[in-house]
């Protein structure tokens, strides 16, 4: 998993069955530098996941990537790449 | 990264999931080292992982570097901040202990004790040596 920050969510109208009543996240992965700053920045590649949780816009989260991104749904065959697995309450890492 | 002498077969996962080379955001999934920054804490969660403890750990290269973007990772053996720890990314090991329904995949399968790396033979490839000296100079 990785941490990164929510920054939108996407809706889908015509789309494939298995994605239809989902949530689709825009996350920001974090890096080390700002996840010790505390800036509320991400500057990793933004990527899309699966959010059964609701994150809210800005909240840190955690997110599985690869087949285990699929196991949640096991076993309907859902084409996701990125599921959002924890939303972070704290984090605590040293300076 | 070993990427150019990967196999056909496995060219295909490398294609889709790029190497961290190519920037953020691309990985790849093998048994890597890590060293354990800190903790994460969070209620809201896939119901599989409650009662689960949760470490941020950054992957470790060959002479000690480590990656930029950090990783939460599962652990149940106790690893101390500061240690390094060893995790698997096949995620077998958490459906055992989590359920099939387990979005968990990076696991803290070893805290390692010690690291050995001998003196890199004359005949060693050009990419080994450039990792030794770095080591060295560190």
């Amino acid at each position: 998993m990785r941490l990164g920050i929510v920054r939108g969510h996407i809706t889908l109208t015509p789309a494939v069955e298995s994605f239809h009543s989902r949530t689709l996240a825009i996350l920001e992965p974090v890096t080390i530098q700002n996840l010790r700053a505390k800036n509320g920045q991400g500057g990793g590649k933004a990527l899309i996941a699966i959010d059964e949780l609701g994150a809210a816009t800005g909240q840190m989260v955690a997110f599985t990537e690869g087949r285990e991104a699929a196991n949640p749904f096991y076993p309907a065959p859902v084409p996701v790449d990125a599921y959002l697995a924890l939303i972070v309450d704290t984090v605590d890492v040293a300076q | 990264m070993i990427s150019g002498q990967w196999s056909e077969k496995q060219g295909r996962r490398d294609q889709g999931l790029g190497t961290r080379e190519q920037g953020f955001g691309k990985q790849v999934f093998e048994m890597f080292l890590a060293r354990v920054e800190g903790t994460v804490v969070a209620t809201a969660k896939h119901p599989s992982l409650s009662g689960c403890r949760f470490l941020v750990a950054r992957r470790l290269e060959a002479d000690g570097s480590a990656a930029a973007e950090p990783n939460v990772v599962v652990d149940w053996l106790g690893a101390a901040r500061g240690s390094t720890v060893m995790v698997s990314t096949d995620g077998d090991i958490a459906r055992e202990r989590f359920g099939n329904n387990t979005p968990a995949r990076m696991v803290v399968v070893g805290i390692v004790d010690a690291v050995q790396q001998p003196e890199i033979p004359e005949n060693a490839s050009l990419a080994s040596k450039q990792a030794g000296e770095k080591r060295s100079a560190a």
